[in-house]
Formats: C-alpha cells, structure tokens, sequence
C-alpha cells in the first residue's frame, strides 16, 4: 500500500504525533471499556478517518480543547457505539457527556489560571518575565512529568484515565507521582526565578 | 477538621483551576494564597504552567491540523468529478494503512512500558555497603542508572549479561552479593528493549530472592 513521504519537520511531526494518538488511544480504550484488541484497533481507524475530515473541513480551526482530547472524544463516543451494538451495556452507562465536559473543563481551566494570577497580584511585566523561565521549564519537562502534567492540565483527562492510559497501577499512584511533578516544576520554578532577580539586583547596583 | 483543612497545597491549586471549590472554599483559598508563602508558589508556577502548555499546545495542535490539510492537498483538490473523490479514498487508505500497522506498536508499547513502570521499584540505594568495593559500586551505579533512565540501554544490557554470569559463579566474588540487582535489571533492560523472552526467566529465577516486584511482573508478561 502506498505510504505518505515525510520530507520535512512538520511531516514529521505529523507521523510522531500519529503514532502517539494510537499508543496512547489503545491503551485507554482496552483498560477503560476492556474492549478486545481487534474492537480498539476498529475504533482508532474510523477516529483517525473522522479527524482527518475534521481537519480538513476546517472543524478543528476553532478548536477549544486540545487535539488529543478531540480525538479522545471521538474514540470514546465509538466506543460506546459498539458497545450498544454488542449489546454489553445500557445506552446511558456511562452518563457521560463524551463531547462537551473536556472542552469546557479546558476552557475553564486556562480562564481560572489567569484568575489565579490577577490574584497573587503580580505586576505584568513581572509575569510576562516568568513566563520566559515558565516556557522553557515546561519545554524540558522530564518523563514521567512530561506525560502526567500535560495530560492533565492541557488534554483535561482525569486522573483514572490517565493512571490507565500510561499504565499506573491505581489512580492514587498517579495522583502522588503528579503531585511530586507539580512540585518539583514549583521548586525548579522558585531556583530560576530567584536567579534571574539575583542577576537583575547585581545589575541595578 | 474540615474537609479543606485536609488537603495539600497541591490539591487546592488543582481543586481552584479546575472550578471545584464551594463558594466558602474559595474565600478561604483567597486569603490563605496571602498567607502560606508555599501555596502562593504552587499557585504562581501552576498558573504559569498552564497557560504556557495551553499557548504551546494550541500552536502544536494548529501545526499539526495544518500538516494534515497540507497532506491532502485539499486546496488542490474539487470536490466535483470523480478523480478528486478517489485523491481523497487513497490518502485515506493510506492514512488507515499507517493506523493498522500501530497494533504491531501496541505490544511493544506494553513490554516496555512495564520496563518503565519497574526500572525504579529496587532502590539502588540498597547496593551500596560501606565496606563494598568502590570500584564495582561506581560502575554498577552506572549501569543502574542507565537502565532507569533508559539511556544506552543495549550496551548496559551486553555489560550487565557478563555480571550476571559472574555473579552468579560457582565461587563468590565482588559481584556475587550484588546479583538480585543485576538479574533484576537486566531483567528491566531486556524489557525497555523489548525481549520478554529474555527478562522472563530472569524474573523467575529472582522470584526465589526478591519475592514481590519479579512475581508481579511475572503475572503481567505470561
């Protein structure tokens, strides 16, 4: 079968984050609804095939949540389609809305994030210098902090789903490992900045 | 103690960004942010941290649906006549052709996730004894490290295979105490490189000694 060419960063970046959607996709679907390998396989096709549509119809250009969330939703709404179809549980099983509650949950927690900065009550120009640090820190962040941060602060997944998606044994597990990563970024964060006024005061004097 | 009072700095930031404080807990949260010097820390590098991962995730996804339409060479394409519809039928049966091919993805995925999970589970810390050979701490600390942070991990494993048969010698030698440790990572190196059929009968041999952390692993790769 044909393959497409990657001829430049962006194709690659494009197969890379192909690859990721479909590890990260498979492993939530066997370990949340406990589908068969072959049933998960079906429903990362058909999502691929629905994303790829959506991104070329212009769908995604206003995207509120983040990519992998989209996907995540849409694999989620299959996988309760097929589970109807088996028959193997009832339509409202979940309860879930699959669509909206990530997107809003993003949404709300970038608004709550400025909120929390007005807060603390820093001079902008202030922040707009932590950001710099800021940037770089999350650029660097190291794994398992990389995955487990992102995942819930950007992608908005809980933390059951993310205990099953990179393979924690109980969502108190992953829980205490991200709590640990929030607090190392914060210890990181305090070294840094610290630093940078160091420098400025011996540049004032 | 109220069910506020429970909870770590972290916690509360997570329970503030993501909307979940009662109206009371809120007011509290306001004025122990002026108070507690370490939640106001928390606070501030959280906050930060998510705008920035939601201003570089935005550009990402962007790049990423625009590399996509790139591909299709939609702007290329009528959506009349019947060849523009077959360009799209092929890009699509390329693009599930690259998806089919991730199942192969998911079992190497699993192993060395597992290789992951446990590189960390002994504590190296256990290794070193005051009255050990320097020599051979230093160059196992090496060779653990590498193993748990999954870097030259092919070379290490070559090294840790001729420790293993040392170690495991009909007479006791420098490396003989150590030998748990080097089965056990040898046993995570095979993993992160994905060779279950060489870690398995490792782990079983070192369910004789280490118990807990082989015998769990044991259970998830039979």
């Amino acid at each position: 079968m044909a393959v497409l060419k990657l001829q430049n960063k962006q194709e690659v970046l494009f197969a890379h984050i192909d690859k990721e959607y479909r590890r990260k996709s498979m492993d939530y679907l066997v370990k949340t609804f406990s589908m068969e390998l072959s049933d998960c396989e079906d429903i990362i096709q058909e999502s691929s095939i629905i994303l790829y549509h959506a991104a070329c119809n212009g769908t995604l250009d206003h995207l509120k949540s983040s990519l992998f969330t989209f996907f995540i939703g849409i694999c989620k709404n299959k996988a309760f389609e097929k589970l109807r179809s088996n028959r193997k549980m009832p339509i409202d099983y979940y309860g879930i809305d699959a669509e909206g509650s990530d997107s809003r949950i993003m949404n709300n927690i970038e608004n709550r994030a400025s909120l929390l900065l007005k807060m603390i009550d820093e001079d902008e120009e202030v922040i707009r210098a932590k950001q710099t640090i800021v940037r770089e820190l999350v650029k660097k962040l190291p794994s398992p902090c990389n995955e487990l941060l992102w995942s819930y602060y950007r992608d908005g997944l809980s933390m059951k789903d993310i205990a099953n998606i990179y393979g924690y044994s109980s969502e108190s597990v992953a829980k205490v490992t991200k709590h640990r990563c929030q607090e190392k970024f914060r210890v990181k964060y305090e070294e840094l900045t610290s630093i940078k006024r160091r420098k400025e005061c011996n540049v004032e004097v | 103690m109220s069910k506020y009072d429970k909870l770590s700095n972290a916690e509360k930031v997570d329970l503030f960004l993501k909307g979940e404080f009662t109206e009371e807990e809120c007011s509290l949260f306001e004025s122990e942010l002026y108070a507690n010097t370490e939640l106001r820390s928390m606070s501030e590098s959280s906050a930060l941290m998510v705008q920035e991962m939601h201003s570089i995730g935005k550009a990402q996804d962007k790049e990423i649906v625009d590399t996509i339409k790139r591909q299709s060479g939609m702007s290329r394409i009528r959506t009349s006549g019947s060849l523009g519809g077959w360009k799209i039928v092929a890009i699509a049966a390329c693009m599930v052709g690259l998806i089919w091919g991730g199942y192969r993805y998911y079992d190497y995925s699993y192993v060395t996730g597992l290789g992951k999970e446990y590189s960390s589970a002994l504590p190296f810390e256990e290794v070193v004894r005051g009255d050990s050979n320097l020599n051979v701490n230093e160059e196992l600390s090496l060779l653990f490290d590498n193993i748990i942070n999954n870097s030259d991990v092919r070379p290490t494993i070559s090294r840790l295979e001729e420790l293993w048969m040392v170690s495991r010698g009909d007479y006791y030698n420098e490396y003989t105490e150590y030998e748990p440790y080097i089965g056990w990572y040898l046993a995570i190196g095979y993993l992160l490189d994905n060779n279950k059929a060489a870690a398995v009968p490792i782990l079983i041999e070192l369910k004789k000694t280490i118990h807990k952390y082989p015998e769990e692993l044991c259970g998830k790769l039979i």
